[in-house]
């Protein structure tokens, strides 16, 4: 091998050794970011996929059509839980929170089911909060309104629950749906197949 | 090259030749370890299945959901759809996929309507508590609106579905 071939390797290896680094530098950075979900995967898939339902059934709640009397003439108006929700949220009479309250638990209550994770038995919950921050916790608020199992807790004192969906409605409020998993206690388990 | 001797030696750029060969090898399996050790893992697909029926079922025209001359409502069930034939043509799930019984209720949890898809399958869902059964179910209830003669109710969607283990 001549020294101008074997120069013109060298180069060419070096350029490669290079190239090769780059590649692995990126692919690593590349891969710690994959890190961060894949020790999630499973959960963040389930996750996502219940968040398109979750979406309608809250975009399903906030367009229910409701018909009450309002203003007190003695005629009921036809209305939405989303319109009660904003004179709610400007009045912050107790006579709307009542109303709201009674239907909210009333479809919240009906929305439960219950569904089988690798042989046990759950009953999925949900909640609706109204905020004006999504940084607030439900806890913290009286304007929450729960499904009669909504996180229950289980065995080892956790409640299963997470933020599934929000909309926001009249200027900065939110109106945001919670879900919650609850182990059933009952020896017969709560499948309605 | 070969001294005087007969013995092989290297020079420099041969050398660092060989030993840039070897770094390059090491990199490329330190690349294969890790892509395999990150990227090679099970995905649970279960429950995918009733995923991808009750979005079908209710975002597509073609299925339940409600349209009128301008667009649709996702989430909105028209009960004119609600039929077996209907369903079949905008799913078009073949014999041996997935079974499914879709149930619609009033907001008073009266049942207005069943359908079952695959009622071969479907039916096999009631042995889906064994552990020795070849299937698995799932199940979801969903908060719809239904639309009934140009107005909108509340009820509640339940779909149970049966798929066969691979």
């Amino acid at each position: 091998m001549n020294r101008t071939a074997t120069t013109l390797m060298l180069r060419l290896v070096n350029i490669l050794f290079v190239g090769v680094l780059l590649l692995t530098f990126s692919m690593i950075m590349g891969m710690s970011s994959i890190k961060d979900g894949s020790t999630t995967e499973l959960i963040r898939l389930e996750g996502e996929l219940g968040n398109s339902e979750d979406n309608l059934q809250l975009l399903n709640y906030l367009r229910t059509p409701i018909s009450i009397d309002i203003d007190g003439d003695g005629f009921e108006d036809k209305t939405t839980i989303s319109s009660l929700i904003e004179v709610y949220l400007v009045d912050n009479s107790d006579r709307l929170k009542e109303i709201i309250s009674s239907s909210t638990n009333e479809i919240l209550n009906n929305m439960e089911y219950c569904k089988i994770i690798r042989d046990n038995d759950y009953r999925r919950g949900y909640s609706i909060f109204l905020t004006d921050s999504l940084d607030k916790s439900p806890t913290d608020s009286n304007k929450v309104f729960s499904s009669n199992n909504y996180c229950k807790e289980n065995n080892l004192n956790l409640c299963l629950n997470w933020r599934s969906n929000y909309q926001m409605i009249y200027g900065d409020f939110y109106v945001v749906l919670y879900a919650s998993d609850s182990i059933y206690f009952d020896e017969e388990g709560c499948s309605e197949w | 090259m070969r001294n005087k001797k007969g013995f092989i030696f290297l020079t420099d750029e041969q050398l660092n030749i060989v030993i840039y060969v070897f770094l390059i090898l090491f990199v490329f399996g330190v690349l294969i370890f890790i892509s395999t050790f990150y990227m090679d893992r099970g995905v649970e697909l279960s429950g995918l299945d009733t995923h991808l029926l009750v979005n079908g079922l209710l975002y597509s025209p073609d299925c339940l959901s409600y349209s009128d001359e301008v667009r649709s409502y996702p989430g909105i069930v028209d009960l004119d759809n609600f039929n077996e034939n209907k369903i079949i043509k905008c799913l078009s799930y073949g014999s041996g996929g997935l079974g499914f019984g879709v149930e619609l209720y009033d907001s008073e949890m009266n049942s207005l309507d069943n359908i079952e898809i695959n009622s071969e399958i479907f039916v096999q869902g009631l042995l889906c508590d064994l552990k020795t059964s070849k299937y698995s179910c799932s199940s979801k209830k969903l908060y719809v609106l239904y639309e009934n003669n140009s107005e909108f109710y509340s009820g509640y969607l339940n779909i149970r579905a049966v798929a066969r283990n691979e």
